[in-house]
């Protein structure tokens, strides 16, 4: 009897996980149609890309159009700019806001909530109301045109801030407590305990600069002059002329330009399934 | 004895303020550089919202009339405050529902879920220009597939989506969505890999079934990270106006004009810097309400 | 008390940056010593793409040897807000282009741009007569501001092989737009993909208002003018609803282009800027193509040319306003000018010399119209969106409510109701 019920049970989640399969798939088609289409675009001449309906494989594929790309505008100098803003941003940003999120998180100083409370606000500013003041300050400072004055710009990040904080919660005190005892320091304990209980975290935040300084498009725009300093994004957008958008170069070069962003999703893939549980330190 | 009292108070004091600059060595590099290059301009710019300023001429101060005129004239400034309410509440509900169900969904050892976890974050990382003309194109009201599946369903009027005042905004939103629940997956999944195995065990052994295993260890689990999720997507969906402004331009007419996108107009369009300060000034306002209340229902839900 | 600290602190900051923001820039003319090397620094869009722009800089070094070209490029999509926080930092740009007379006279009352007046009057070599009244046209408060580098006309482009297939008489100069709706009924054959539609009507409003524009009935600084746009809209919605043109929330959804439209000769009349003589000349080989001036209700001819402007200007805060001048009138003059002829685009400057490239245009593109020098040197030239200190936002509302009427989200008099409405609010607050 018991197996007869057991048979049933599996009967019925075999029955969930197609129905679940179903619908992941359903997803992941949606999810990827973007990313096909981008593909497809990039290999039509310009008068195909919006052609109905939708021709998903292009009949005859401009392969040339990823040649193109390199020859119209110098698209290596620009991959060379943003990687270089890109890699000082984001370790900057891993740094200043996992060391300031810890202080928020799990230790007690006057005027700690004041000063987080103003961090979240500056979130809901939008950078249009106060870009124009910015620039005239930078102008001031001579930072502008330069590379330095977008990563001292972007190396904090009170998103960042605010993401960490809210990992750091969720680790146990005692946890501190104990290594306190144990005669560790704070700076100890932000190394040793907080940054490898929070790889998840650390990986989160990691995309969430890398992704957000590689396709910047305005802060560049605004910020950087000079052929020869511009990123990837102006050049790429360098393909729209006042009247027509080449829309399928545009996508090629959008496709050349995701290539670093995935590879490096796919590099921080397990870390974001590797937490607490499978370092063998129990809350 | 008063003595070596006055003595530990002595020795308590400076532990404090050791520990205070600690905390604060902690939170220099970060504030300096946030004090600097943030905060300065920010609160120069909301200055800015008792002046009339065109990026140009001088400075004048104007008082409030910046305000008198936003709650008194500007007839837009109301269409967008509605309009931005509408999609937030719609967007910041749908997001956080999808994609903590997805993030549930990929913590379990389900075959395939690494392709999954990759192919759901994608439009996340592609840049918004490509993944808004390829909704726009699945979405035309025209020839888009969508509208081509509706009509063999034997729907006759399928929507105009984004060219019909009435389905440009849920179009909007199902972009958003779209674009950004890969991404909040993904800090969910973080999350949940915080919460113990061992907890979900013994909850299993004292014959919880799955809602209570969810209310009762994932939910409390993961209170700090819904917080974060919740107040980041209201602030965000808050303040976005590039998805329109690629999109639909606010339109038609202004059926998808949200605040940020007239503080956008205000100031660039209309020159009128001060205003635009001015409008970000309520549009912040609401953000500190809510972020007000969040933080103390975060108080109130976490023991920490 | 650190509270009280922290709020000095930032009040000192803050007015030590209005202080710096609201002065400051210097004289702006600095005069070299003798015959020293001089940079001036030009600022424009699309450099990358428009090979003319390098031919022009590269001559007008040649005939300049003192003085060099620093060419500062930004995206064609963001240009004008690029440069307003450009110059609200004051920037040392000598040479300023601008997409247009909205955008022109924006930065004109943030006082970023110098008037031209004195160094037009003192230079005999500059005769403004070359501009057909471009000049004064492009006046904010009494002074002028911006010599044009290109203007263009709009009219209709017509594929004359389809015309020619379907046994149909081609457009002609003073047609109706009764006319010029059933000419385009006329020429709409096939279904689904095979559909060919009698004309195009591109998302922009200025692809409506300038059929009314160009007879001076509608002007977008008076409002009182907007009512007379009604019968212009009636007839393209009517166009719509028959299926002789594309759908407008088809085409803004998708960003279809109008190019690729009739380079697939998807459609047989097109109304657009002059600009279009270039792209057809150059991606067009498979059939032949011809011009004639816009409809409107009246039926008048081809008196009045109707286009938009790309003015250059003297920025705010450069150093060399002499050299900027120079290289203003070269690109703006004879020399630039024939080497946008060349390419097909009509330069500002005007002159029988200007004229014969266009006329030369069917030897090297035999698929191109003769005598379109016809369309391009005339008496009056109507700028479409004339100078005005808040034309950037009237642009705005029309482009809103344009879409409006366009996808039917309200009734044509409503909706040009609403534009009156709101521009009349604008202007007067």
């Amino acid at each position: 009897m018991s197996n007869t019920l057991s048979a049933k049970k599996t009967a019925r989640t075999r029955a969930q996980y197609t129905v679940l399969y179903a619908l992941l798939i359903l997803v992941a088609i949606m999810m990827l149609i973007p990313f096909v289409w981008m593909i497809s675009a990039s290999l039509k001449l310009e008068k195909d890309v919006f052609a109905f309906p939708i021709q998903w494989i292009p009949v005859d594929p401009q392969w040339n159009n990823y040649n193109l790309i390199w020859t119209k505008v110098p698209l290596m100098t620009g991959f060379a700019n943003t990687a270089k803003l890109t890699f000082f941003t984001t370790i900057l940003q891993l740094l200043t806001s996992s060391f300031a999120a810890y202080a928020f998180a799990k230790l007690e100083f006057k005027g700690r909530d004041t000063i987080f409370m103003l961090y979240v606000m500056t979130i809901s500013v939008p950078w249009q109301v106060y870009m124009v003041p910015q620039y005239q300050m930078m102008t001031i400072f001579k930072l502008t045109n330069s590379h330095l004055g977008l990563i001292l710009m972007h190396a904090f990040t009170a998103f960042g801030v605010f993401l960490m904080r809210q990992f750091f919660l969720s680790i146990p005190t005692e946890l501190l407590e104990a290594a306190r005892i144990d005669g560790l320091s704070e700076y100890g304990i932000w190394f040793r305990i907080m940054l490898p209980l929070s790889k998840p975290a650390i990986a989160t935040l990691s995309i969430t600069s890398f992704v957000f300084e590689w396709n910047d498009f305005m802060g560049p725009l605004i910020y950087l002059s000079s052929t020869n300093k511009k990123t990837v994004q102006l050049m790429l957008r360098m393909f729209n002329t006042q009247y027509s958008s080449n829309y399928a170069q545009i996508m090629a070069a959008a496709a050349v330009a995701l290539v670093p962003v995935l590879l490096l999703f796919i590099f921080l893939q397990r870390y974001f399934v590797e937490g607490i549980a499978s370092t063998g330190i129990k809350g | 004895m008063n003595n070596s009292a006055l003595v530990k108070k002595k020795h308590k004091a400076s532990l404090r303020r050791r520990k205070t600059l600690v905390a604060y060595s902690f939170i220099l590099p970060n504030l300096i550089d946030f004090f600097v290059f943030t905060f300065v301009p920010i609160v120069f710019s909301l200055i800015l919202s008792f002046t009339q300023w065109d990026a140009g001429n001088p400075i004048k101060f104007i008082g409030l009339d910046n305000f008198v005129e936003m709650f008194t004239k500007d007839k837009s400034f109301r269409i967008a405050l509605v309009n931005t309410l509408y999609y937030t509440v719609a967007t910041v509900p749908i997001t956080l529902v999808i994609s903590l169900a997805l993030a549930i969904l990929m913590n379990k050892q389900l075959r395939g879920r690494v392709f999954f976890r990759a192919v759901i974050f994608f439009p996340y990382v592609a840049s918004l220009v490509s993944i808004a003309v390829v909704w726009m194109a699945l979405f035309n009201p025209d020839r888009g597939p969508v509208n081509g599946i509706l009509m063999s369903l034997g729907i006759e009027n399928p929507p105009r989506w984004a060219a019909s005042s009435v389905w440009a905004m849920p179009t909007i939103i199902g972009l958003t969505v779209w674009k950004n629940m890969g991404y909040y997956m993904i800090v969910f999944l973080a999350a949940l890999q915080g919460v113990s195995g061992e907890l979900y065990e013994a909850a299993s052994l004292d014959g919880a079934n799955k809602w209570q295993q969810f209310r009762n260890v994932t939910w409390p689990g993961i209170t700090p990270t819904t917080f974060f999720v919740l107040l980041m997507l209201m602030v965000t969906t808050f303040k976005s106006y590039d998805i329109m402004y690629i999109t639909t331009q606010g339109g038609p007419g202004e059926a998808t004009k949200v605040l940020a996108y007239h503080i956008f107009n205000s100031a660039f369009v209309s020159s009128r810097f001060g205003y635009a300060s001015a409008v970000s000034i309520v549009l912040l306002a609401i953000v500190l309400v809510v972020t007000i209340f969040q933080f103390k229902g975060e108080k109130k839900f976490t023991n920490y | 008390m650190k509270k009280h600290k922290i709020t000095a602190m930032i009040l000192a900051a803050t007015l030590s940056l209005s202080l710096l923001a609201s002065c400051g820039g210097g004289d702006g003319t600095t005069k070299p010593a003798g015959d020293e090397e001089v940079t001036i620094r030009v600022t424009l869009w699309d450099y990358s793409n428009l090979a003319y722009y390098k031919t022009i800089f590269d001559a007008f070094k040649v005939a300049n040897p003192k003085v060099n070209v620093d060419v500062v490029e930004f995206a064609a999509d963001e240009y004008d807000n690029t440069i307003v926080t450009q110059l609200a930092g004051k920037q040392d740009f000598d040479v300023v282009f601008t997409k247009g007379t909205p955008a022109l006279s924006a930065l004109i009352e943030q006082g970023h741009i110098l008037a031209l007046n004195d160094l037009i009057d003192n230079d005999t070599a500059f005769d403004k007569g070359k501009y057909l009244g471009l000049i004064d046209q492009l006046a904010l408060n009494d002074k002028t501001y911006g010599v044009p580098f290109r203007k263009d006309n709009n009219l209709i482009y017509y594929n004359k092989t389809l015309f020619d297939q379907a046994g149909v008489a081609y457009p002609e100069d003073g047609m109706t737009m009764e006319e010029y709706h059933a000419l385009a009924a006329k020429m709409t054959t096939g279904e689904g993909n095979d559909k060919v539609y009698g004309a195009h009507v591109h998302t922009w409003p200025s692809n409506v208002y300038n059929f009314a524009r160009r007879v001076e009935a509608f002007n977008f600084t008076d409002p009182s003018t907007y009512k007379n746009l009604i019968p212009y809209y009636e007839e393209v919605l009517a166009m719509q609803e028959e299926g002789v043109i594309q759908d407008y929330g088809s085409l803004s959804a998708s960003k279809i282009h109008y190019s690729g439209v009739m380079y697939n000769q998807q459609a047989a009349m097109l109304q657009i800027g002059t600009w279009f003589t270039n792209m057809l000349a150059e991606n067009v080989t498979d059939f032949d193509w011809g011009v004639c001036s816009l409809p409107n209700v009246d039926g008048a001819g081809n008196e009045n040319a109707i286009g938009a402007v790309t003015p250059v200007s003297i920025g705010g805060y450069g150093k060399y306003n002499d050299q900027a001048w120079e290289f203003i009138k070269y690109a703006c003059g004879e020399e630039g000018a024939a080497v946008l002829a060349g390419a097909g685009i009509v330069p500002g400057y005007s002159s029988d010399k200007i004229n014969a490239i266009f006329d030369d245009l069917p030897n090297t593109k035999p698929n191109a119209p003769e005598g379109l020098s016809k369309y391009l040197d005339l008496e009056k030239y109507v700028v479409e969106q004339p100078m005005h200190a808040k034309g950037k936002a009237i642009d705005t509302i029309i482009n809103e409510q344009h879409s409006a009427i366009m996808t039917k989200s309200v009734s044509v008099e409503e909706g040009v109701q609403g534009m009156f409405d709101r521009v009349t609010e604008l202007l007067n607050g």
